[in-house]
């Protein structure tokens, strides 16, 4: 197995390719999915390290981990896509620059 | 693999709610013919039952259940709490959606699975848990404060909240992965302060950090020092999200203003409160070893809450941006109450962590006063924005006064709940060695003092203007509620000693060993 | 001990008519007085109660000391508690409050009356007299200095309300400013002492506070100011008094305080606000016993005082003015007692004075009221129009100057006794001159009020004698100011089962016995009686001419004098001359830098920071996410530099 540190770093730069997405993209849909991939991001984080530590911590908590984050990452698309659809349906968009009624 | 043994007796209640908010729904989609109002009092009624219940039934049993949720007096003070707030959100509400909202099953069943959340959130002693209990309070919330589906306000603040939340949920993760990764255990502490059935657990691994650098049992070889300060920065950024702490509020003044009111009250009140929760759980149990790590850390965050949170609200023309603003001055009072866990004993963090579950409550408390007031306001006359208040007076002075009583107290003159809970925060941060922030803190409130007298200058000065000014009554439970708010900012704020010494017995349980 | 241990029940009855009045007193049948009457009244018959279980306790043998309350607040090691002790000091000055304000209240019904209609605002002056005496009872309880510093400031703030009770005039309001600043200086004085007291002792608990500095524990703090600091702070406390009872250079709010209701004046300005400075001193006096220096202070104060104001009151012309500035004589009186010591001479002084005080004010009132004139010079020949008044208001003039067997003598007889015993001929002698300007005035003041031909006609004939509920607090109050001072003398004392004579039972750690030294008491009332014959050579009816040939022989004196001193005028000169120009270096200093910069500064600084930071909200949400992931980074990078090895 390659040393852990490998690992990491490209789940890191996963991470970081994640919030770029979110910080530049204009389409709410995009910002979501960058999102995603930031929490896919995280979990192969877990899983590495439950499948790198085995040994030492001896459990398994980062897989289980895991598994219920990629639920709860599924149900939260789920949730932000029928925001994002009213949204569109009540503003004609979904360019985030557009929704801001709110501010200062 | 020991059996573990499950106690379903003990989370009776949080199993109640869910079904019970299950059949409000249902209820609601299936009933049609029944009256709105029918389901959010009884909703609200459940709730006050099930709050008596766990009252009655789950003082002082402190036991766990599956070593995944602590059921001790920390956990049924803040059950008994987020079942009342919800309660008085659901009431505040009824009027409120009857007019202006559909599918009033599914508002009330949100929020009483929101409370839900919450309570989970308190009681978890173990970070998934913890993440989940957190994901179904923000869904809930998300959803709620969008439910005004049609008002483009209302649309934009929940996408933002869930954009931002989704966001911050991201960040909070990787640094809960990191954490997981330098420890190898998502438990906050051990069951059995001696160690009878000590597993491996957060609190014990960062003890050991503390003696030595080095930890050659990890997967990650080195000094683990920067990893730890990289995930307690990510954790800190999630939760501060969560709170509302600057840099991380911005949601805040346009998730309060989009939403419906009944919904901002409840979202700053028992959302704040909830996160503060696991904020004071996780730190205490889980972080406190570490404290020389995060305590500098937190001490910026609150020392910027608190002065951006004023500064701004100073400048505010509409209602909820205002109490928006204000909140998030208020958060950095309570996250100076996390600092001072970092202290030179366990007693003195266990005096922090009840001063901050004191100004905690006495802050929510005044301010569901306040959204209370404003809803009945607003039932009326539909308006929100600071200059509608004017010639409150008049128009109803007990509202005003009520109101004004509020402010006050928000801005912690003596004789009121806010002095009293600032005070102890303040003193409790000066004797663990955090003066600085509580001079900045009373600074602080002295502008704040500005804001809030902006307020009831409105209200007392001020003629009523526009076509509607003529007086108005407030329907009788709103008012009952109103005044038993106001007795209890007036009681905490005169004879505070009783309140203190429950919340002192609840935190205890935050400390084993003490 | 049951009310001894309860007495807070005392000032929670007040308080709660004061609630009460407010909330609906303007609807409530007469302005609900009779709420307020009840409350008082109900704390006066207390009072003998209280006097009944500490007069037991004393023959007890516990020594008539109670102590109870109850923890506030506790956080760790910190704690706030809320208790009372009532010991002899305490059960005077409860008998005092309640003696005098329940005659104040009576009274006030008939005095806030126009022909028989209530005057505008009539439930709001019940209200707030309800809280000023809830107020100054809570103040003389109080055990502990930080419950003692809100029942401070309760009484300035009713103080500040009745003053400014007839808020059309512009001088009421002036008036009362006036009195809310004055006394402000002096209790933030006040405070800073009770704050300095409380680093050093860790306590605001006063026996905890005087044990800490008999036992030696305050003289040296050398971290903080070295020696000095116990001198520092308790002369910054004694600033609290000076303010409260208007003592020199504090005494120009007083005179002013007189454009209140003359009740009030009765109530407040003689007898119980003012002498708070006095009991203040009394109840710390082991305090300032041990405090080097500090005694010295409080007796050269007092003195000051006492002549001063003293000579300003010959040439008053407004009745109340003489009789303000008589009370701040009379108050330097008390200091002088407690400069030397005697605390239960001072609190003796302080019970006589409260009644004869309380007498004229109302005597004064009663002629205010029923001819509509204040000013002397428009007066003269009233007793046989008022003649109970006339009577009450010699008697007691007679009591002031010192005559026996009033009880005015007595206790300024007392005074002497102690101020002998210091061996010092000096502030004899001074304060000798100081009695006899007291005769002076008063009976001046008697002889062109009542006596000789009336100078104006009109007057005199829309005046005649007041209404019974006015004259019955008068009769009452004057024969207390009579036979009052026969409690001093050991045998009534005895009879009445104060053992030993008043001195004896205020309790101090050295009760002391009454001295009636003959030759000073001969010598005092010669003192008095060449202050009467004075006045009325120089003012009795035609020989009013000998005062008017001395003014215009002494123009420039007669001014100085009728003019206060010019106190007023020199501070308003002060303040014209000094602060101004330096406020119009510092109004230039003030407007660029201390107000625009400085105070409009932050101000703007904070809106335009405030306003800087709203606008960066920019509702837009990628400027949201990028502001928190810059936080994250700055916070990521602080912590590598903060917490690397």
């Amino acid at each position: 197995m390659p040393p852990i540190e490998h690992v990491l770093v490209i789940n890191a730069i996963l991470f970081a390719i994640g919030v770029m997405g979110v910080l530049t993209r204009r389409n709410a849909i995009l910002i979501l999915m960058s999102v995603e991939i930031m929490l896919s991001a995280v979990t192969l984080n877990l899983v590495a390290f439950a499948v790198y530590g085995k040994v030492e911590f001896g459990n398994f908590t980062g897989i289980i981990f895991a598994f219920f984050l990629i639920v709860v990452a599924a149900a939260e698309v789920a949730l932000a896509l029928g925001i994002v659809v009213r949204t569109f349906r009540n503003r004609a968009t979904a360019n985030v620059d557009e929704v801001n009624l709110l501010k200062w | 693999m020991d059996v573990i043994d499950l106690e379903y007796a003990l989370i009776i209640p949080e199993l109640v709610l869910a079904s019970f908010a299950t059949l409000i729904v249902a209820g609601a989609l299936i009933f049609r013919r029944v009256p709105q109002e029918v389901w959010g009092y009884l909703s609200a009624a459940g709730l006050v039952v099930l709050l008596v219940l766990t009252a009655v039934f789950y003082i002082n049993v402190n036991d766990d259940f599956a070593n995944v949720l602590a059921v001790d007096n920390y956990t049924v003070l803040f059950r008994v709490f987020f079942l009342g707030i919800a309660a008085f959100a659901i009431l505040a509400g009824v009027q409120f959606a009857g007019d202006r909202l559909r599918h009033h099953g599914e508002f009330y069943g949100l929020i009483m699975f929101a409370t839900l959340g919450m309570m989970l959130l308190a009681a978890s002693r173990e970070l998934i848990t913890a993440y989940l209990s957190l994901e179904l309070m923000s869904f809930s919330l998300y959803i709620l404060v969008g439910f005004n589906k049609l008002n483009p306000f209302s649309n934009e603040g929940s996408l933002k909240y869930l954009l931002l939340g989704a966001f911050s949920s991201a960040l909070f993760l990787y640094g809960l992965s990191i954490l997981y990764g330098v420890t190898g255990t998502t438990t906050y502490s051990a069951i059995e302060p001696d160690g009878i059935e000590a597993g491996r657990n957060i609190a014990q691994q960062l003890g050991n950090f503390s003696a030595a650098t080095i930890d050659s049992a990890l997967p990650i070889p080195g000094d683990v020092r920067p990893a730890i300060i990289v995930a307690l920065v990510l954790i800190v950024a999630g939760l501060g999200f969560k709170v509302s702490a600057v840099p991380f509020h911005q949601w805040t003044p346009d998730a309060y203003q989009g939403a419906p009111l009944p919904i901002t009250a409840f979202l700053s009140a028992a959302g704040k409160a909830a996160a503060f929760a696991f904020f004071l759980r996780l730190f205490s149990e889980a972080l406190l070893p570490a404290a020389a790590e995060w305590s500098w850390l937190i001490a910026v965050i609150a020392a910027l809450t608190m002065i951006t949170g004023n500064l701004v609200a100073l400048r505010q023309t509409n209602m909820k941006r205002l109490m928006a603003y204000s909140s998030i001055g208020q958060v950095g009072y309570l996250l100076i109450g996390i600092v001072a866990l970092d202290a030179g004993s366990l007693a003195e963090s266990q005096d922090a962590a009840t001063a901050l579950v004191l100004h905690l409550l006495g802050y929510v408390a005044t301010n569901v006063l306040v959204f209370t007031a404003l809803i009945a306001f607003y039932n009326r006359t539909g308006k929100d924005d600071i200059v509608d208040l004017r010639g409150l007076a008049e128009r109803q002075p007990m509202l005003a006064l009520l109101l004004s009583i509020a402010l006050f107290s928000l801005a912690g003159m003596p004789l009121f709940a806010g002095f009293a809970t600032k005070f102890v925060i303040f003193q409790v941060a000066a004797s663990n060695g955090h003066l600085w922030l509580a001079v900045i803190g009373v600074t602080v409130s002295f502008v704040s003092l500005y804001y809030y007298l902006m307020v009831i200058k409105q209200m007392y000065l001020y003629k009523p203007e526009g076509d509607d000014t003529g007086r108005f009554s407030v329907p009788a439970p709103m008012m009952g509620a109103l005044a038993v708010l106001t007795g209890a900012v007036f009681l905490v704020g005169l004879y505070p000693a009783p309140l203190f010494k429950a919340i002192d017995a609840s935190t205890a349980m935050l400390f084993p060993g003490l | 001990m049951f009310w001894m241990e309860h007495v807070w029940i005392l000032p929670a009855l007040p308080v709660c008519a004061f609630f009460v009045l407010f909330l609906v007193g303007r609807f409530l049948p007469r302005g609900g007085d009779w709420l307020s009457i009840g409350a008082v009244g109900t704390v006066f018959g207390l009072f003998f109660v209280v006097l009944i279980e500490h007069l037991d306790s004393i023959a007890d043998g516990l020594g008539g000391l109670a102590n109870s309350g109850f923890t506030w607040l506790q956080v760790g090691e910190f704690t706030l508690r809320i208790g009372w002790t009532v010991d002899s000091i305490a059960v005077v000055m409860i008998g005092v409050i309640a003696t005098v304000g329940l005659m104040v209240v009576l009274y006030s019904t008939q005095y806030m009356r126009h022909h028989g209609k209530p005057e505008p605002r009539y439930w709001w002056y019940f209200a707030v007299i309800s809280l000023f005496i809830g107020s100054m009872l809570a103040l003389v309880l109080a055990d502990n200095l930080l419950l003692l510093y809100v029942a401070w400031e309760g009484v300035g703030v009713c103080s500040f309300l009745l003053i400014g009770f007839y808020h059309e005039r512009r001088s009421a309001v002036e008036a009362a400013k006036k009195a809310f600043v004055t006394t402000r200086l002096g209790d933030v004085g006040m405070l800073i002492g009770i704050i300095l007291l409380w680093r050093a002792t860790g306590s605001f608990q006063i026996t905890e506070i005087i044990q800490a500095a008999q036992a030696g524990r305050l003289d040296d703090l050398p971290q903080v100011m070295g020696d000095g600091y116990l001198t520092m702070s308790v002369l910054f406390l004694f600033l609290g008094a000076m303010g409260k009872s208007a003592q020199f250079p504090f005494h120009v709010w007083l005179p002013d305080a007189m454009e209140g209701p003359t009740p009030v004046s009765a109530l407040i300005h003689a007898a119980t606000m003012v002498v708070a400075g006095v009991y203040l001193v009394a109840r710390l006096l082991p305090l300032f016993d041990v405090t080097p220096g500090a005694l010295e202070v409080v007796l050269a104060i007092g003195l000051a005082t006492a002549l001063l104001t003293g000579v300003i009151a010959l040439a008053q012309t407004d009745i109340k003015r003489v009789l303000a500035y008589s009370t701040v004589s009379q108050l330097g009186f008390m200091f002088v007692a407690l400069g030397c010591g005697a605390v239960g001479v001072a609190m003796l002084h302080l019970m006589t004075h409260a009644f004869f005080k309380a007498t004229l004010f109302l005597g004064a009132g009663s002629i205010i009221h029923m001819s509509d004139e204040q000013d002397a010079r428009r007066l003269g020949g009233l007793w046989w129009r008022m003649p109970v008044t006339a009577v009450t208001f010699i008697l007691s003039a007679l009591a002031l100057a010192g005559i026996a067997p009033l009880s005015g003598f007595f206790s300024k007889d007392e005074i002497f006794v102690v101020v002998e015993a210091t061996q010092n001929e000096a502030i004899l002698v001074l304060l000798g001159v100081a009695a006899f300007l007291s005769a002076v005035y008063m009976a001046r003041l008697v002889f062109i009020t009542f006596f000789g031909a009336p100078k104006d006609l009109e007057v005199i004939r829309r005046t005649r004698e007041a209404p019974a509920l006015m004259l019955i607090p008068l009769v009452f109050l004057t024969v207390l100011t009579a036979f009052a001072g026969w409690f001093a003398m050991d045998q009534v004392g005895d009879w009445f089962g104060f053992p030993g004579g008043i001195n004896q039972w205020i309790y101090f750690p050295e009760p002391e016995a009454f001295h009636f030294n003959s030759a000073l008491a001969v010598g005092t009332g010669l003192v008095s009686l060449l202050g009467i014959s004075t006045a009325w050579w120089l003012f009795y009816g035609r020989n009013a001419r000998r005062a008017q040939a001395l003014r215009e022989r002494q123009p420039r004196l007669a001014a100085m004098v009728e003019n206060k001193f010019y106190f007023d005028e020199s501070y308003q000169w002060a303040i014209d001359h000094a602060v101004l120009p330096f406020g119009r270096i510092v109004a230039r200093f003030d407007r660029l830098v201390v107000n625009d910069t400085g105070i409009n500064g932050p101000a703007n600084l904070t809106r335009w920071s405030g306003e800087w930071v709203r606008r960066h909200v920019t509702g837009r949400l990628p400027d949201y996410a990028l502001l928190m992931v810059i936080g994250v980074a700055v916070l990521g990078a602080l912590g590598f530099l903060l917490r690397s090895n």
